[in-house]
């Protein structure tokens, strides 16, 4: 080949470099993948011994054997569906404006340059804004809904620009034939643009939904509870507690807006049987029932003294005061009383209404709830020595398949489209 | 000659075209007729919908500004940016947000020293190296690796990767913690190398083929042609990339919260446990503190510094992008 | 080259009298100005559609001829920053097309196109086209068959294509798509038919149908082509409007623009001097 000797060193030298790169480049990309399969390993090591039908199918406890995802589970799919229904009309619809109907004016630039910034928002952030805005102003509470919706708003920009891609694949030729044939923009869109960008926006949306159902933080800012052993009310489902307004008791300010779960029991509803008092604190419409039964003696020991110390062992006394100052609360007991830490004893002669019912059709929006990833962050926060390492990794093993298999499909979505359509 | 007198013609839905044809036409009229207002009311609806991304980024800001507002009239800005400590729930509470802000700072470089070296030689293996069928089967699995949770990622931080890092550090005779930043930051990185590899790849993908070949032309292995011709070509892109991850690391929230801590302490060694701003506000929010109080009001003007951060680092990176734009 | 002005040569043909050749006219072109931004694409333009002939538009790349032609049903409006001035006539309304008061939708309805490429709708055969009944209000099945058997009859497709009328569009070949094209534009029943270059992406026989079907569907409706074509010009059209750099160079009767072109730069162009 006519080099130099100097030459075809440096040559040979070159060539050294670049097959050290490729296979460098080769194992960085492997072991990124398999760290991907380690954690995945390792939570099937930890979590397959209580993963199951049963695990599934419980509610959380403070005894790790039997504490289950049900709660989680069910919030996660409610959850989801009102993130669905906040982020896909909303994102397909400026999707849609953006692309057919948008001039390109200042305006049009300041929506895209947000859209842009929303994407790169934090999701603490998001759970701030929604704590400020949801829970505080408008005052939706810790619920279903204001989750969807703060979930909804997270993803919104994936929606958008996967909608955006979606229509921008349409030919133009297609547009023009069209309106050629007379039809108004409105028309182009509806018959032609909507249809044929849907496979594309399909696979956005699970793009979307996927990354919402993994969102941890600004759930755990709304104030999302960790335990939670109960479900949301189904639409039309019966109310099988009364409903009872409790009138006249004061409470200061603070008692009224301290999260429930640090408000010290001040009173309780409960009943007596024989034996036992039991108490029932479910002090909040399709609040979770926390129902303790703390042992007396006999009737004889409802002191003051030992109520107050029942009272006390009740953790987590839920309030909810509606406009009028009014306590509510439901009960499953029939004959019950409140009993006040505060006073000397059973508090009597308060006012109290009963009511019944059904629920309606959207209270399970408006319900608390918890969602996989908070009970795994709550299981994983735990101290070791509590035992709900495995719990927490059966958690993930749920988690990891439920986004593992939408964005797989939507891969697989993606790579049908490419074959579908050829324009 | 056909005409358009069609009865079909007057069945139009909307008042707009059609209309009784008048004499001496040919067909339906054209003029304007009472203007579509059906399609005008969806256009608006739509217009709404894009809109409303302004609306909300209006609110994210108002809500910041407005609680930390409130929480500066109870604390001082002064203490704010340069007391030692921060301890919002103790009496009486401190609210020096350095040491949030350090623990921010240390577990976003770890992550970095991590996620830009190998995202960037990932990403230049993926477009200049790889087969094709090599990288229709790698990048997918890249994304997947980037859509697992992060609370996945901080159970893996903590219960894997820091009881390994200890066995390690304990071999040269250092006791590592069982929260400590360098778990967090290490792992946060890999979830990070997705991101940069994906977008990075784009970037270079998108240089022309004939700036690639004018160098190999001249006798260029594919390891000088990439570093010295696609690469500095893509920077604009590539930089883009690691703003994009830059912010990625700064807001995350879960694997800190879980791995590294919830101490808030000031220092710079990545071995230590400390708190991040993420984590600390998922912790108050998580907890007992009244709303109204300044304490829980502090979570505010957190995510504000953080917002402030991210938002330097943004502009910084777009001022970067400014300098190295290519056209071509 | 003397193009100084839109020349119009007169003997057989009079734009402005309303008759070429004598008969009825369907459109009438004055002082036709438009813009793309500060771009003015055509330049004074004044010519005539004479009703139920074929009306050639030819020049070289760039001359404005498409332009001109998507004037005639606002193709423009679609693009941002576009300005008309000056007056296409349609004849008998006397309504100005391209006058503010006046609907583009319902312009559209009267005047279709067909592209240069083939361009069906995804659908199936029957759905591109009953697209424009559709639009019109008619839903009844068994009108739009009806409808769609028509147009397909009258593009000379439907007996290639009765038996496969759920089948994709796509599925046809490039000049049966054409011949798709045309038969969805004769769908809302046009008084005329606007071809951009309808056959420059088709092969030589897929052509020739196109061009049969032209000199068919003249006798119901008025055509205007455009064409790089020259001979295609010639083999169908009735009159022909020469166009250079914007500016009508000379319009006439294809007759005379081929065998005695009244100017130099015309016959240079025919001969293919330039081009």
């Amino acid at each position: 080949m006519g080099l130099t000797p100097i030459q075809h060193k440096l040559l040979l030298r070159r060539k050294i470099v670049d097959r050290l790169f490729v296979a460098l480049g080769a194992a960085l990309a492997v072991f990124c993948l398999s760290v991907l399969a380690m954690m995945i390993a390792a939570l099937i090591r930890d979590g397959s011994s209580r993963f199951g039908w049963s695990f599934l199918t419980q509610f959380p406890s403070s005894d790790p054997e039997i504490a289950g995802v049900r709660s989680a589970f069910v919030g996660t799919i409610l959850v989801m569906i009102v993130t669905a229904a906040t982020a896909i009309p909303l994102g397909v619809m400026a999707g849609i404006y953006l692309e057919e109907y948008a001039r390109k004016n200042w305006f049009t630039a300041v929506i895209e340059i947000n859209i842009a910034n929303l994407a790169g928002v934090p999701s603490i952030i998001w759970g701030l804004m929604a704590l400020g805005l949801l829970v505080q102003y408008l005052n939706t509470g810790r619920s279903v809904l204001t989750a969807g919706l703060t979930l909804g708003l997270l993803v919104l920009p994936i929606v958008i620009v996967a909608t955006r891609e979606a229509i921008r694949a349409i030919p133009q030729a297609i547009r023009e034939a069209s309106y050629a044939c007379g039809a108004t923009r409105l028309q182009t869109v509806r018959y032609h643009i909507v249809p044929y960008a849907m496979p594309g926006v399909l696979t956005g949306c699970i793009i979307a939904m996927s990354r919402a159902i993994g969102e941890t933080a600004p759930l755990v800012t709304i104030g999302a509870l960790t335990y939670v052993a109960y479900l949301p009310p189904p639409p039309l489902s019966e109310r099988p507690w009364l409903l009872g307004t409790v009138s006249g008791l004061t409470f200061s300010e603070e008692v009224r807006t301290t999260p429930f779960a640090a408000l010290p029991p001040a009173f309780a509803v409960g009943a007596t049987r024989a034996g036992e008092i039991e108490f029932d604190v479910r002090l909040e419409a399709a609040g979770p029932s926390q129902r303790t039964v703390v042992n007396v003696e006999d009737s004889a020991t409802l002191t003051p003294a030992g109520l107050a110390e029942a009272v006390d062992a009740v953790q987590g006394v839920l309030a909810r005061f509606d406009d009028d100052g009014h306590l509510r609360f439901e009960s499953e007991l029939d004959e019950w009383f409140l009993i006040s830490r505060d006073t000397t004893g059973i508090v009597e002669g308060l006012g109290m209404e009963r009511g019944g019912g059904r629920h309606g059709f959207l209270d399970w929006v408006n319900s608390g709830f918890t969602v996989v990833p908070i009970q795994m962050y709550d299981w994983v926060s735990r101290p070791e020595g509590q035992g709900f390492k495995a719990n927490a990794a059966a958690a993930g093993i749920l988690l990891v398949t439920m986004t593992l298999a939408m964005n797989a499909s939507a891969i697989y979505l993606r790579n049908r489209l490419r074959r579908s359509i050829r324009w | 000659m056909p005409t358009g007198l069609d009865a079909n013609n007057s069945e139009r839905r909307d008042p707009g075209a059609g209309g009784p044809p008048s004499g001496g036409r040919g067909g339906p009229s054209l003029r304007r007729g009472t203007s579509r207002w059906g399609e005008r009311a969806i256009e608006f609806l739509l217009m709404l919908a894009a809109a409303s991304s302004v609306l909300i980024t209006i609110g994210i800001v108002a809500v910041l500004i407005k609680e930390s507002m409130a929480f500066f009239r109870e604390a001082s800005v002064r203490e704010f940016l340069t007391g030692p400590s921060w301890a919002p729930a103790f009496e009486p509470p401190a609210f020096g947000i350095r040491s949030l802000v350090s623990g921010t700072l240390v577990t976003t470089a770890v992550a970095l020293l991590v996620a830009i070296p190998v995202g960037t030689i990932v990403s230049v293996w993926l477009s200049e190296y790889a087969k094709p069928r090599v990288r229709e089967t790698v990048k997918p699995a890249l994304e997947l690796l980037s859509a697992i949770p992060t609370v996945v990622f901080g159970y893996f931080a903590l219960l894997f990767v820091t009881p390994a890092l200890q066995w390690l550090f304990a071999r040269v005779g250092i006791e590592l913690p069982g929260f400590n930043m360098l778990s967090a930051g290490l792992v946060m990185g890999v979830m990070i190398v997705p991101y940069i590899a994906s977008l990075s790849e784009d970037a270079m993908r998108s240089v022309p083929a004939a700036l690639r070949e004018g160098a190999l032309a001249m006798g260029a292995t594919k390891f000088q042609t990439a570093v010295k011709v696609v690469f500095p070509a893509a920077l604009s892109g590539i930089t883009a990339a690691y703003i994009l991850g830059i912010s990625r690391a700064l807001g995350e929230t879960m694997i800190v919260a879980i791995a590294a801590g919830q101490e808030a302490k000031f220092t710079f060694d990545p071995t230590e446990q400390a708190q991040t701003i993420t984590a600390f506000i998922v912790q108050i929010s998580g907890g007992d503190l009244p709303h109204e109080s300044t304490g829980y009001r502090s979570i505010f003007a957190a995510g504000l510094t953080l917002m402030l951060m991210t938002l330097a680092f943004n502009v910084g990176g777009f001022l970067l992008r400014r300098r190295y734009k290519e056209t071509y | 080259m003397n193009v100084a002005t839109p020349a119009v040569d007169r003997p057989e043909s009079a734009p402005g009298s309303g008759s070429a050749g004598g008969g009825p006219l369907k459109a009438r072109v004055e002082s036709l100005n438009f813009f793309y931004g500060k771009f003015q694409a055509l330049k004074n333009v004044s010519m005539t559609i004479a009703e139920n002939k074929i009306t050639a538009l030819i020049g070289p790349s760039g001359c404005g001829k498409s332009t001109l032609l998507r004037c005639f049903n606002r193709m423009h409006d679609l693009v941002p920053d576009h300005k008309y001035e000056g007056r296409i006539t349609l004849l008998p309304d006397g309504d100005n097309l391209i006058g503010a008061d006046i609907d583009p939708i319902a312009v559209r309805m009267r005047i279709s196109m067909v592209f240069q490429k083939p361009n069906p709708f995804p659908k199936s055969i029957f759905e591109n086209v009953a697209f424009g009944p559709r639009l019109r209000g008619i839903t009844r099945k068994d009108e739009l068959m009806a409808e769609v058997e028509r147009c397909l009859r009258a593009a000379a497709l439907w007996d290639e294509c009765k038996d496969r009328l759920p089948k994709n569009a796509y599925n046809l070949s490039g000049g049966q798509q054409q011949r798709l094209c045309i038969a969805r534009s004769l769908a809302s029943r046009p008084e005329m038919i606007l071809f951009d270059e309808p056959t420059s992406a088709l092969d030589p026989i897929a052509t020739s149908r196109i061009e049969e079907l032209m000199l068919e569907l003249k006798s119901s409706v008025t055509i205007a082509v455009v064409t790089h074509n020259m001979q295609q010009a010639a083999r169908v059209s009735d009159f022909t409007a020469f166009m250079y750099l914007g500016e009508l160079a000379e319009f006439n009767s294809t007759n005379k623009i081929f065998m005695n072109p009244g100017k130099k730069l015309t016959a240079d162009y025919i001969s293919g001097r330039f081009g």
